[in-house]
């Protein structure tokens, strides 16, 4: 409530407001019950109250106290342990106050943006932009806020102006770098997008998700030319992180690679080599028990994550579970025919799927 | 269209008073408005409702939303019982001849009885107006709570534009009965303002004046359950008996 003022004639006041005995304007008793009346009626307000009698008026004004902002110092904690449910109304009064404060508009415009309020989001964020303009580090990344509120509501033209002008400001913004890789790889622009995930790499070369979507640019730009240094990206990833939603799609990646790699051998046919691998392998399993059939399953799947260069005659691995020595397709066809066994309606995504049937039907047959 | 973006529960508060009516509302920014904003009704000349608003600011949408309520009530009135609430000579003139006597010495004739005319019409226009505008602003708070954010805003505003006029400086300017009767309307909105907005400190000037009792009558009126076809000429004339205004005005067919 914004302050107020005003005055009555002591004769207008409504006696019947005060206890018996102090009714009659102008005694001293009248005006300190006048007064109580004002104190109490004001009092759940805080603020500053006065009351003034002066030629048989009441004057009475009343000011609301100054407003205490609530400080960064204890919001960043909040926000820092996620408890955005405290925060979030802390952030709220810090704008009341303070309606182009920077960080709050920031910090309350990504909130939004989290929980796809995206509308709201992207006023706030652009709000955020301009007034963090003296803060170029803080600028971009209300820039890069304000470009993924907008790609997340589709809209690429705000979303690639606000992460260009992120970048513009500061050209070692990885994070604006990778979005605005992503936004013109899903453009269609895969040189260009893939050309910003390098440039995010050298700010950032730790950045995994980064690293995934070069691969994925890479792969799809030209799996040929550069499916080395896409498997080696990937690699990476798994290595570094390999549990995890981003391992698993590093690991499938590099499945369609293995897949490819396959078919590369012999695009218009049966590859003979894994029908016959995979022969071996359904025999191998068909009178193993199951708890050895897990421990090798277990085992060639763990050596598989890795990565298998089923193209390479002369890899040989060792396995502690099966004696000898193993090719990496001779790996893959055990992964595929063991997957097949537990799971007879899923596939490995190693490409070796019509081998295996036409190994089923010899070993069948 | 208007020049500020409207809110959505405003344009569809719109949209059901173009489908209640089945005539189309256009909306205007008008920069030279008196008043925050106003409603003219479709007439046969002219076939369309408008809303005309001041600001170009956030609150207009506000102000939009309260004249398409007081619309929406109006457009539910059969047009054969549709009446406009008009002067009656002799109040207006005992108006007059009230401010004559307190400006005597001080203010010519002419100049009285164009003070004395003033009086009269603020009183009719507030008469009119505050007791639907009270039932309009509970009804907005009720059906379209999306608005209570700026309902709040308007509504304080609203209430501490009107303070001023119980200072005792108004008494020695004014005709008595005119501004006894404005301040009791004013008190009426200050209590449901209060209410609506939570903030009982709202309504403590008008308690204080000894207003509490007349305006809770007023606001009592304004939530009766209708029992003709026009509840808006039931609220105007329920405030006018409150108030001894009765014989001030008289309702004419247009």
């Amino acid at each position: 409530m914004e302050g107020t003022a005003f005055s009555i004639d002591e004769a207008s006041f409504d006696a019947s407001l005060l206890p018996e005995g102090s009714r009659t304007p102008g005694t001293e008793a009248f005006h300190r019950a006048v007064t109580d009346y004002f104190q109490r009626s004001y009092a759940g307000m805080g603020g500053q109250l006065s009351v003034v009698f002066a030629a048989g008026r009441i004057e009475v004004a009343w000011e609301p106290a100054p407003p205490e902002a609530p400080a960064m110092a204890t919001i960043g904690p909040l926000l820092q342990q996620r408890r955005f449910d405290e925060a979030r109304p802390l952030l709220e009064t810090l704008l009341q106050l303070q309606p182009e404060h920077p960080e709050a508009l920031y910090n309350l415009g990504v909130l939004a943006s989290e929980e796809g309020q995206l509308e709201e989001a992207r006023l706030l964020l652009r709000r955020a932009v301009v007034a963090n303009a003296g803060d170029a580090h803080a600028q971009a990344n209300a820039q890069v806020a304000l470009g993924l509120a907008a790609l997340r509501q589709e809209d690429r033209a705000e979303a690639r102006q606000a992460l260009e002008a992120a970048i513009e400001l500061e050209p070692q913004n990885a994070f604006a770098l990778r979005s605005l890789g992503s936004l013109l790889v899903i453009a269609g622009a895969l040189a260009a997008g893939a050309q910003r995930f390098r440039q995010a790499l050298a700010v950032a070369p730790d950045d995994l998700i980064t690293t995934f979507n070069l691969a994925q640019a890479l792969l799809e730009l030209d799996p040929d030319e550069h499916r080395d240094e896409a498997d080696r990206l990937l690699l990476r990833v798994i290595e570094a992180q390999p549990y995890g939603e981003l391992a698993d799609k590093a690991k499938d990646l590099r499945g369609s690679i293995a897949s490819r790699d396959l078919r590369a051998e012999q695009p218009d046919g049966l590859r003979q080599d894994a029908v016959s691998t995979c022969l071996q392998a359904l025999q191998l399993f068909e009178g193993m028990e199951q708890q050895r059939f897990m421990a090798v399953l277990s085992e060639v799947a763990a050596v598989g994550q890795g990565g298998l260069q089923i193209n390479e005659p002369g890899t040989s691995r060792s396995l502690k579970t099966l004696p000898g020595s193993w090719s990496d397709l001779a790996l893959a066809c055990l992964i595929h025919v063991g997957m097949k066994r537990l799971m007879p309606d899923e596939d490995s995504g190693l490409g070796i799927g019509a081998e295996y049937e036409e190994a089923l039907r010899l070993h069948r047959g | 269209m208007p020049a500020h973006a409207l809110l959505p529960a405003v344009n569809r508060l719109l949209q059901q008073v173009e489908e209640t009516s089945g005539l189309p509302v256009a909306v205007a920014q008008q920069s030279d408005l008196s008043t925050l904003a106003t409603l003219r009704p479709a007439t046969p000349e002219h076939q369309a409702h408008l809303i005309a608003y001041r600001d170009a600011d956030e609150a207009s949408s506000y102000h939009v939303a309260f004249e398409a309520a007081l619309l929406l009530r109006i457009v539910q009135v059969p047009p054969e019982q549709r009446v406009n609430l008009t002067e009656k000579r002799e109040a207006k003139e005992r108006v007059v001849s009230q401010v004559e006597k307190l400006f005597k010495g001080r203010l010519g004739l002419a100049q009285a009885r164009q003070a004395g005319l003033r009086f009269y019409d603020g009183l009719m226009v507030q008469l009119r107006s505050m007791g639907p505008g009270l039932w309009a602003d509970r009804w907005l708070f009720e059906q379209v709570p999306e608005l209570r954010g700026l309902q709040a805003t308007v509504l304080q505003s609203q209430v501490q534009g009107n303070v001023p006029c119980l200072n005792a400086e108004v008494d020695k300017m004014s005709p008595a009965d005119v501004v006894k009767a404005s301040r009791a309307m004013n008190a009426a909105y200050a209590f449901q303002a209060a209410e609506l907005v939570g903030i009982p400190p709202l309504a403590i000037p008008y308690q204080a004046a000894g207003f509490e009792s007349l305006a809770k009558e007023l606001i009592t009126i304004t939530r009766a359950e209708p029992t003709t076809a026009d509840p808006d000429r039931e609220i105007v004339d329920g405030w006018a008996e409150k108030l001894g205004l009765t014989r001030w005005t008289v309702w004419k067919t247009p």
